[in-house]
């Protein structure tokens, strides 16, 4: 397989069944990074995290319910002893496994036999050129471990992406940072926003402000352009968008389209280490846990759980802000519910939209974010931010 | 997986593409409320940028699978 996101694609049929595609699974809440913008806080691991024959149990449930691909992640997966025999259990369903890694510590011989096992591809976090990367992750040597993480799996025939956060260190030097991954011979290069959530809103002079998209989203446009005579194909994350002159750029063409809601709990799963169930691995446990696996099966939180389904009717009666007035309202329905939520502790509302910033741009408007609440010190916690806008 | 058994959910709504200026638009909209020309008829940036010309590639590229199916 050379495009891991094709299991992901989903069909009308998948949206009307609610099949939940794509699993995102913390599998342990362990780490070995220090990372500043870190929304689960990893560390050290969960104190009751899911033991292999549990975490068995719940794959086979997953498969039985018709998701087509896993994405293992932490904390740091390779962490969990039993990660491959994780890798092996999750394939031998047919089902796609790949793993979302900070590579610290991933060598040769641990890609080799998570391949061996089954792992289709892995997504590297890149998050600056060398110095920034090493601080905001909070381990020197992490960037050149990154790196050669990518360069072997490449060399293994692993479908390689590097997965870089937008925020505001790294947006000054993302073709620089596309350029260095890009030479290790990735095949994606996947974006995505810093969201407000755990460590992040802590140090929420990390966040990009909504003002700086168009010209980030701008400068992505550019370098999407390079990297496709590359053979790189450059992904925008849930986060990234929507609409306006770029959304036929990436998301338009090869079987998709344009960005069409977030679909979490729709088509969606995340998984917590302590085995509780969300609509999307980065949503805070407090408001969107559908329950825990020791206590529930899966089939019957899909479809019983109000905290799963708050997206299944593309309802649009929870936006609010300039989403609510917008003409792509009842498509986009305010975009990923994790980005809003961890802002304004509700969604409906994404100032880091591109169609948003362009539009109140062209009425000589324009939007900063600033935090009104602290957010407590515990996994997925949020604070609290108001909007400002500010004539430009 | 039982498909009957599976919880119900609405599908996406799927906008069509400014044949001109490239930018998602309703199936209503004429002229395009993005750059006012109208919205079927190929031209400015939509050809200029090459969408046009990657259209038309995999459109036909899905004629020649579905056609391929067929006599299969």
């Amino acid at each position: 397989m050379n495009d891991m996101s094709a299991p992901r694609i989903l069909t009308n049929q998948d949206q009307k069944d609610c099949v939940p595609v794509y699993v995102v699974w913390e599998t342990t809440l362990a780490c070995n990074l220090k990372c500043g913008h870190c929304g689960s806080r990893a560390g050290d691991r969960r104190s009751d995290e899911l033991d292999t024959e549990e975490a068995f149990d719940l794959i086979d449930q997953m498969a039985a319910l018709g998701t087509r691909e896993i994405t293992i992640i932490g904390g740091e997966a390779f962490l969990r002893k039993d990660w491959i025999r994780l890798i092996e259990r999750i394939t031998s369903h047919g089902i796609l496994c790949t793993m979302q890694t900070g590579a610290y510590g991933l060598n040769e011989k641990m890609l080799r036999r998570a391949q061996d096992a089954g792992l289709g591809g892995i997504g590297v976090s890149v998050d600056g050129l060398e110095d920034d990367h090493d601080k905001i992750r909070g381990r020197k040597g992490s960037y050149q471990a990154c790196l050669n993480a990518l360069r072997v799996a490449k060399e293994l025939g692993m479908v390689t992406s590097a997965n870089t956060q937008i925020n505001a260190i790294s947006y000054q030097y993302l073709r620089e940072v596309f350029d260095a991954v890009a030479a290790v011979g990735i095949s994606h290069w996947q974006l995505q926003w810093t969201v407000a959530m755990g460590n992040a809103a802590d140090n929420d002079d990390v966040l990009l402000q909504p003002f700086l998209v168009k010209p980030v989203m701008d400068e992505v446009a550019e370098i999407f352009k390079h990297a496709q005579t590359m053979g790189v194909t450059v992904r925008p994350g849930n986060n990234i968008g929507y609409f306006g002159k770029y959304e036929v750029l990436w998301r338009g063409g090869q079987g998709g389209g344009h960005y069409a809601g977030c679909p979490a709990g729709h088509n969606a799963i995340g998984i917590e280490a302590d085995g509780t169930i969300k609509a999307c691995p980065s949503l805070p446990k407090e408001r969107y846990s559908g329950g825990n696996i020791r206590d529930l099966t899966l089939e019957d939180m899909w479809h019983n759980s109000p905290e799963l389904a708050f997206n299944r009717d593309r309802g649009t009666d929870k936006l609010w802000g300039h989403c609510k007035d917008c003409m792509y309202s009842d498509v986009c329905r305010g975009g990923c519910t994790w980005t809003a939520d961890s802002l304004f502790r509700k969604p409906g509302n994404n100032p880091y939209c591109y169609y948003r910033v362009t539009e109140l741009e062209k009425r000589g408007i324009r939007e900063r974010v600033r935090k009104i609440e602290e957010a407590p010190d515990t996994p997925f916690a949020v604070g609290l931010f108001e909007i400002i806008e500010e004539a430009i | 997986m039982d498909v009957k058994a599976m919880p119900k959910g609405e599908p996406s709504v799927a906008l069509p593409l400014c044949l001109n200026c490239a930018e998602y638009i309703r199936a209503t909209d004429v002229p395009c409320p993005h750059c006012t020309q109208d919205p079927t008829k190929p031209g400015g940036r939509y050809k200029e940028d090459g969408f046009y010309a990657r259209d038309a590639l995999e459109n036909l590229l899905d004629a020649m699978e579905r056609a391929a199916t067929k006599q299969t």
